[in-house]
């Protein structure tokens, strides 16, 4: 399969330097982090990884906020997001909305559990994928009127 | 997130609104129609041919009335309100009696005692609404006497065929018609005022423990969300290591075995923190104060919060500064302000502490001082500095401001709340300043009394790192 660049954006110090330094071990990964949600976007549309896990709770722009940008963006629109929250309640924010997630993982996740799923959306079908989000693209407009 | 504005434990209740009421309306009648009435008593041998005995006669039963009216004043439980309530019925009643003079001149002395009923009722009932109790019933035994005085003297003098008996049974009716309308007003008025009150203090207390729970709640929720990051790298980390372990190369090991040990040690601060609030609010009564030398302690919390001294922190002090208090606490205390003063600003910014001795606040009016020669301990950052009006919210239990809530620096909201209880239970106080511009920072200044003076002779004690204090992380 080849190597996956994986973006993790996770404002926690310890839990960022762990997940970088484990995640490799699990899959033939490469983690580039970041510890903010505007380096996060900034990384983003500079590597194009092939997914990212994002935190949900950061200072500055927050998970659900770099999410909305990165379905924004045409050029980073279809990139795979793994949402990690401590909150069952935040499901409802990201869903039913155009930043719509691949994948939730509730805190605390396992570096199993992590892998598991980085390994499932990066082997989505990209047709899928975009179905999926013109999709969520539709119902939100058919929420605005 | 709405910004928590906490509602007072007891109702203020405006208990001077009557009299702030009552005291220009019965001071201006009072004085105003007692002129009047001298005037028009002067002006009287115009209105009533007999006028000049009949006037005298009523001047005499009004002083008398209002002289005893001036005498339950004195009894009144509430001076103010006797007062006021001393006016109004002066006022009122001067101004009836004035009435009846102008009605008997053109009606004949029998409507007199009509009005007399009216005379006795309307001040009773208005000296009652302005809880004067002695002084209702002085009001009324005032006006019954008067009443009786007016009703045997006042027809023989001017009319010896004055059917008097006739009268009395009348002026019985009447008076027991007062009675019976002042009991009631005065009692409803008193049931009324107590129904609103408890009403008002049942609802705030509702209200209140309302407002406790969403705050309760909020702070479940933080906690839980605080809990879940160490969690999950103690999780990983455990589990990496298992799976792992064997495909390591050493750094790699020990870096995740401290990654696991740092996690460890943030669950147990966070929930000590928590803890410690409810055992410190437990064992307030059972403390044994002792010397604690300032520098000391601080230098044991600095040690403890940035034992890398990543941060530079000022110290200044003019003179060795003692403490009576409880050596663990005021760690406690120290670190928490330290730890919040560098969480809070950006790593450039200076910290400073000034340790001071500050006299006790003798005299009134002064600037705010501590009630005993206390220690005064300043920490001050240049952070983002606290919003004025938040300032007041910053020691309740549960809150945290919503600038951290939507933030990722970690806190469980019961430190400063914890600070301030330690504090009080030193006897010192803890109070924060700030203009809340960034930049400016915030303040937080300690007062922590002085040991007294037969303990000066002993040596300040080391602070002694016994039971397990907030482990560094």
């Amino acid at each position: 399969m080849g190597e996956k660049l994986i973006l993790l954006v996770e404002d926690d110090h310890d839990l960022r330097e762990f997940l970088q330094g484990a995640l490799p071990y699990y899959g033939s990964f490469t983690i580039i982090a970041a510890a903010d949600g505007i380096t996060g976007l900034e990384m983003l549309t500079e590597h194009h990884p092939s997914c990212a896990i994002i935190d949900v709770k950061m200072p500055g722009l927050d998970g659900y906020q770099l999410a909305r940008a990165i379905r924004g963006d045409p050029d980073t629109a279809l990139t795979p997001l793994i949402i990690l929250t401590a909150l069952t309640q935040d499901r409802d924010r990201f869903t039913g909305l155009a930043s719509g997630a691949d994948r939730f993982l509730q805190k605390p996740a396992t570096p199993q559990a992590l892998a598991e799923t980085i390994a499932e959306v990066v082997t989505q079908d990209l047709a899928i994928r975009e179905q999926r989000l013109r999709k969520l693209a539709t119902e939100e407009d058919g929420a605005h009127e | 997130m709405s910004e928590p504005a906490l509602l007072p434990a007891t109702l203020d209740i405006d208990r001077e609104r009557g009299i702030r009421l009552a005291q220009p309306v019965g001071f201006v009648s009072g004085i105003g129609l007692a002129v009047l009435y001298v005037v028009l008593a002067a002006l009287s041998p115009l209105i009533v041919s007999d006028a000049a005995a009949f006037c005298f006669r009523l001047a005499l039963a009004w002083l008398a009335c209002e002289g005893l009216i001036w005498v339950g004043v004195l009894f009144a439980r509430n001076r103010q309100g006797g007062v006021a309530a001393g006016f109004l019925v002066t006022g009122t009643q001067s101004s009836i009696i004035l009435f009846q003079i102008v009605w008997a001149s053109f009606h004949g002395l029998d409507a007199i005692f009509l009005m007399m009923g009216m005379a006795q009722l309307l001040p009773i009932g208005l000296s009652s609404l302005l809880d004067g109790s002695r002084l209702m019933f002085v009001t009324m035994g005032a006006t019954i006497a008067v009443g009786a005085g007016l009703l045997f003297l006042l027809p023989q003098v001017i009319d010896p065929t004055f059917p008097l008996l006739e009268r009395c049974g009348s002026w019985i009716i009447l008076t027991v018609l007062a009675i019976a309308t002042a009991s009631l007003v005065y009692g409803s008025s008193t049931l009324y005022g107590q129904a609103l009150e408890e009403m008002g203090t049942l609802r705030l207390a509702y209200e209140r423990s309302q407002q406790l729970d969403e705050l309760k709640d909020q702070f479940i929720t933080h906690v839980n969300h605080e809990l879940r990051t160490p969690i999950m790298t103690l999780q990983g980390t455990i589990e990496f290591l298992q799976s792992m372990h064997q495909k390591l190369p050493p750094e790699q090991l020990t870096l995740t075995y401290s990654q696991a040990q740092r996690s460890a040690t943030r669950l147990v601060n966070l929930l000590s923190r928590v803890l410690d609030v409810q055992a410190i609010e437990q064992q307030s009564n059972t403390l044994e104060f002792e010397a604690v030398d300032v520098k000391k302690a601080l230098e044991a919390a600095q040690d403890l919060v940035d034992p890398q001294q990543h941060r530079a922190i000022n110290v200044r002090m003019s003179e060795k500064a003692i403490v009576w208090g409880e050596p663990q606490m005021v760690i406690q205390v120290l670190m928490n302000l330290l730890s919040n003063a560098i969480k809070y600003s950006s790593p450039e910014t200076p910290i400073s502490v000034v340790i001071r001795a500050v006299p006790e606040a003798k005299i009134r009016g002064q600037a705010p001082g501590p009630e005993k020669p206390s220690i005064e301990i300043m920490i001050k950052d240049r952070g983002l500095g606290i919003p004025p009006a938040q300032i007041p919210l910053l020691f309740h239990r549960f809150v945290r401001l919503p600038r951290d809530m939507a933030s990722s620096t970690p806190g469980s909201g019961v430190g400063l709340y914890l600070c301030q209880t330690l504090v009080t239970a030193m006897g010192g106080s803890l109070r924060a300043e700030s203009l809340g511009i960034p930049g400016e920072g915030s303040t937080f200044i300690i007062w922590l009394p002085q040991p007294p003076a037969e303990s000066l002779a002993a040596t300040a004690h080391q602070p002694k790192v016994t039971i397990a204090p907030p482990q560094a992380v």
